[in-house]
């Protein structure tokens, strides 16, 4: 079993209802797959640094998994058919961070981009 | 770092040794979900500085180099700035 980061960026401008079938969805394909969703938590609606799929600014997610590395795949898989999600990223943690490191307080490494410019649209 | 001697001897010029940032202070963490560390090590219009410039040692630069990508994916960073 290993432990892995999820962050991913939604489309700002769904709604709740849709947003939460999006959370279920990820959970679940997690849970089928052998896995479990440690964390996952709503970083809010944040401007990006460049406009992706014409919009600026994109609801953050940001979690942690357990499951087995077969897992990754399905749940990549899922991420890119929906529409709603812009993007991904998964990481697999070092070895010594245990379950217990992600767990309790709402994470210090939440860390709001401080300063962050604002940069002029435009591609990439 | 040797000093570079150009033609006159009088005009050496003398560096002072840059030392990393991250080997001074380990509890720094270098990670994507940081924009405002790694606002540091690239530059205006959004390209990545080089260790020559920073003093960064090459390890944690090679780390550096993983998490501007990764921040720079996640839109967190730019990839590049343009007027």
């Amino acid at each position: 079993m290993n432990l892995y980061e999820i962050m991913f960026i939604q489309n700002p401008d769904i709604g709740e209802e849709e947003q939460q079938k999006l959370i279920t969805r990820v959970t679940s394909t997690v849970a089928k797959n052998g896995g479990e969703v440690v964390r996952l938590d709503d970083q809010g609606i944040r401007s990006m640094a460049y406009k992706i799929e014409k919009h600026s600014r994109g609801r953050y997610f940001l979690g942690y998994l357990e499951g087995p590395g077969s897992m990754i795949p399905e749940i990549e898989r899922n991420l890119r058919i929906d529409e709603n999600v812009m993007r991904f990223v998964i990481i697999k943690l070092d070895r010594h961070v245990t379950r217990e490191d992600l767990l309790p307080k709402p994470a210090p490494e939440t860390t709001e981009p401080e300063a962050q410019p604002q940069t002029t649209e435009g591609g990439e | 770092m040797q000093d570079r001697r150009s033609g006159n001897p009088r005009s050496r010029t003398y560096y002072k040794r840059k030392t990393c940032r991250f080997c001074e202070d380990k509890t720094i963490k270098i990670d994507y979900k940081n924009p405002g560390l790694l606002q540091n090590y690239i530059t205006e219009r959004g390209k990545m500085l080089p260790r020559r410039i920073t003093g960064t040692c090459s390890r944690h630069q090679r780390v550096l180099t993983i998490e501007i990508k990764r921040a720079r994916m996640m839109a967190l960073l730019p990839f590049t700035v343009h007027d």
